[in-house]
């Protein structure tokens, strides 16, 4: 039975999305005030073993910089050219549509861009993560897939059994030529790939966090069931690693004089308490600014800002095979040339 | 094994370069040199140094102090080219663990080994440090003392009960000499919160109670044995210094002694004996003042000359002294007739040098006049020579006996005929009727004795004793205040002597 996204569900998924975003994924507000304008809601989200498995999919989101697509807004139509050269390339319809990342405002491209396909709950992170190659598909290395992008001014580019870093390195240039942010739609699977190298049910986690959060407020205990509560602290300092621009370092001290970490590039890749290494990527930190009640984004984070770390477990996808979760770790970020 | 100390760690001389980031434990039992962290076993209370640690992040950095302490590890020190940023301290502070940044970790790690392994091997160190620092020629005791000081990266001080004798390098801080033991035979080793010290007694030197001191800051107890070595190896270079200097200044005293000698008893200046004196910087031209400094009871003239030749430097003109029969004879030189006033002066200068050297050793001073060329200078000594002979006998002057009674009444004619003096002698006097400034200067003439004044005046005592402690309210001074009695003596002299110009007085 698929479930049902209402109006009145919005403004809980806004917040569980970006409780996901781990620091990253970008601000829903963009696609929030497109989905309550175009009137995209109520729709109805299937499960991955809901709909004929061998129905072929594809995955879409926005990739880029976040900040420049609230400056260049997109349109309700973003994605109908590079689906349609998908569908050209692939010669037959794609009826089904799930997500890249559940998380941040990629989060509400379904209700936005899915139109008349039917709408997966399911996701190829189930957390923001900063790079093309950590998609579920391509970190399990399913074969066929199809990458098309925009690539600005209508244009559209498509790469075809591309070698996952490669498609990485590629998006970036494209990017660069496309404005900051473009479509970006993967294809070339079917929704049965999705029950083994997809992960499902991150919106609806998100809708379930999302409510919690905002009916209970700041409740260590609320995050029992999810993950686990770290404690209050206060940013004193935010400094950009020496060897790696992109890299941020958030110094924050608890309130008994703990030391603490947050690093993390596009969103929060790790966590240290007093020098141990308490969580890292796959599994989710979000900073709760404790006075608005809502979780921060790391472009966000300022100096004396009073933020409570909260750790949700990664989706169980990660850990059901040992190779997955080294490619989320922030261990990459480390061995950073200086 | 011993300890390693924090103190021990910033006191030793070649472990320069350290910032201390963090400071919380100070004694480590163990110490650990590892290139990484890797490298390091379980220990407990034990202080690390990482020559090459890998992390270039600092959370990799807050990863390592992480490790590094749950391994038992409470010192750590790492090199500058490993960057620790505020929250890498707050961590280290969090976990109770000192931070080092060490700009030598090579050094470091030597200073580690000599200071909890190869306690011989610091004592070895310094003994060749004290042996490097003899080798180079030194002038004086203070000269050696410097050596020392360079090249042990300690203070070198000479003591004695009286305070510091000599020193070279940093100073003696006042509250560790106070702890050091004066009356121990041999090595002494005093450490307090300001510092340590090692010292010796040196032997052989006239001076007895003399002790030879290697000071610095707080330092482990292995540093400061070795320094306790060190100073015994220092020692017998010291004492053979002093000896030698010691033998230099009786060469030199008995040289000039004799020199002295042939002048005053030969009466007449040869040119040989011209040629001599020029040679020691004697000159006889000019104008001389002399004086003579003798022990009431026996006093070696070598332990007085000394004393005075300290002082010397604090007079006009050229200043010279030798050993003479029992006694320290010296003289100044001024190329021009100094002033009464600068006269004066010099005068009170020597009086001051009797005062100190007084204060520890039984000696009279006399002062002769002044007198002019080579023959003035052997009337000048002679003068000299009397005054002393009388000081000897002058407890009531302190000791110290001046023959310038001409001189004194020129000096203070002088002074009472500038044209300011007598107005304000007048002013002075003003309260005070006839009768009174004749009593006045009766008592002051008789030496303030009320008696002799008395009988001066034909007065019976208490009337004269009433009418002073009148006059000294009337004036408003207290006559036993010695430079207020000098100042009315001599305006009475002034109203008395010098008729005024008002033909009506």
């Amino acid at each position: 039975m698929p479930w049902t996204l209402e109006a009145d569900d919005l403004d809980a998924l806004e917040l569980g999305l970006a409780l996901l975003g781990s620091g990253g994924g970008g601000e829903t507000s963009v696609f929030g005030r497109m989905v309550r304008a175009g009137g995209g809601l109520p729709r109805d989200f299937f499960g991955v073993t809901e709909l004929d498995p061998d129905e072929p999919c594809l995955a879409v989101g926005v990739v880029g910089s976040t900040i420049l697509l609230s400056e260049r807004l997109p349109t309700a139509d973003a994605a109908a050219t590079p689906i349609a050269a998908l569908e050209r390339w692939l010669g037959e319809p794609v009826r089904a549509m799930c997500g890249l990342e559940h998380a941040g405002m990629n989060g509400l491209v379904l209700p936005v861009l899915a139109g008349d396909r039917h709408a997966i709950d399911a996701d190829l992170m189930g957390r923001a993560l900063p790079r093309i190659d950590q998609f579920s598909l391509y970190l399990d290395a399913v074969p066929g897939l199809v990458v098309t992008i925009t690539t600005g001014a209508g244009g559209v580019a498509l790469l075809d059994g591309t070698r996952p870093e490669d498609v990485e390195v590629i998006v970036r240039h494209t990017l660069l030529r496309a404005g900051g942010w473009a479509v970006l739609v993967l294809g070339g699977f079917r929704i049965g790939d999705l029950v083994t190298h997809g992960l499902d049910g991150t919106l609806a986690r998100a809708l379930r966090l999302g409510r919690s959060l905002g009916h209970t407020g700041l409740d260590p205990a609320a995050f029992a069931d999810e993950g686990r509560w770290l404690g209050i602290t206060r940013v004193v300092a935010i400094e950009v690693h020496p060897g790696a621009p992109s890299v941020v370092d958030v110094q924050l001290r608890s309130q008994d004089g703990d030391a603490v970490r947050l690093v993390g590039s596009s969103d929060f890749g790790a966590c240290y308490w007093n020098g141990e290494r308490v969580v890292e990527a796959p599994d989710i930190i979000a900073a709760i600014d404790v006075w608005q009640g809502r979780p921060l984004q790391l472009p966000d984070m300022r100096v004396g800002q009073t933020v409570a770390l909260v750790v949700l477990d990664a989706h169980p996808w990660w850990s059901a095979m040992p190779h997955r979760v080294d490619q989320a770790r922030l261990d990459r970020l480390e061995e950073t040339p200086a | 094994m011993s300890e390693l100390s924090l103190d021990g760690i910033l006191a030793h001389p070649d472990s320069g370069g350290i910032d201390l980031l963090t400071q919380h434990t100070t004694v480590w039992r163990d110490a650990r040199v590892e290139l990484e962290d890797s490298d390091l076993e379980t220990v407990s209370d034990g202080f690390a140094l990482l020559l090459a640690p890998r992390p270039t992040t600092s959370w990799g950095l807050d990863a390592l102090i992480r490790r590094v302490f749950d391994l038992g590890i409470t010192g750590l020190a790492l090199p500058v080219s490993v960057a620790i940023d505020e929250s890498n301290c707050a961590l280290a502070d969090r976990l109770g663990l000192t931070l080092l940044h060490t700009r030598r970790p090579t050094q470091l790690a030597m200073v580690l080994w000599q200071l909890i392994e190869g306690r011989d091997a610091a004592a070895l160190d310094l003994t060749r440090r004290v042996a490097l620092s003899i080798r180079y020629q030194a002038s004086t005791v203070s000269d050696l003392l410097g050596h020392l000081a360079a090249t042990l990266g300690h203070g070198v001080a000479l003591v004695d009960r009286d305070g510091v004798l000599a020193s070279g390098g940093p100073a003696l801080d006042p509250g560790l000499r106070e702890h050091i033991d004066l009356t121990r035979d041999w090595v002494d080793l005093t450490s307090t919160s300001a510092g340590a010290a090692a010292s010796v007694a040196v032997h052989g030197t006239m001076r007895p109670g003399v002790r030879l001191v290697i000071h610095g800051g707080p330092m482990s107890q292995t540093q400061l044995r070795a320094l306790g070595i060190a100073v015994e190896v220092a020692m017998p270079a010291v004492a053979a210094r002093i000896l030698i200097d010691e033998v230099n200044e009786i060469n030199d005293a008995s040289t000039s002694s004799s020199l002295l000698g042939d002048f005053l008893e030969q009466g007449v200046m040869t040119p040989e004996l011209e040629q001599r004196m020029l040679e020691r910087g004697w000159r006889t031209s000019g104008w001389h003042m002399a004086f003579r400094v003798t022990g009431r009871t026996f006093v070696d003239p070598l332990v007085i000359l000394r004393e005075v030749r300290a002082e010397l430097s604090s007079l006009p003109g050229e200043a010279t002294a030798t050993v003479r029969g029992a006694g320290v004879t010296g003289w100044l030189t001024f190329a021009e007739q100094p002033s009464p006033v600068e006269l004066q002066r010099v005068i009170g200068r020597l009086r001051r040098i009797h005062r100190a050297i007084r204060a520890h050793l039984p000696i009279a001073t006399g002062v002769g006049t002044l007198a002019n060329g080579p023959a003035g200078l052997a009337q000048a000594i002679g003068e000299a020579h009397d005054a002393g002979q009388l000081a000897v006998g002058r407890s009531e002057s302190d000791w110290f006996a001046h023959i310038d009674r001409f001189g004194l009444e020129q000096l203070l004619l002088a002074w009472t005929r500038s044209a300011t003096f007598r107005p304000t002698a007048e002013s002075i006097f003003a309260p005070l009727s006839e009768g009174d400034r004749r009593t006045l200067q009766a008592f002051l003439d008789e030496e303030s004795s009320v008696v002799a004044a008395s009988a001066a005046l034909g007065v019976h005592r208490n009337t004269l004793a009433a009418r002073m402690r009148r006059i000294e309210e009337h004036l408003g001074v207290s006559l036993t205040d010695p430079d207020s009695r000098l100042a009315i003596h001599l305006a009475v002299r002034a109203l008395r002597e010098i008729p005024a110009e008002d033909p009506d007085q």
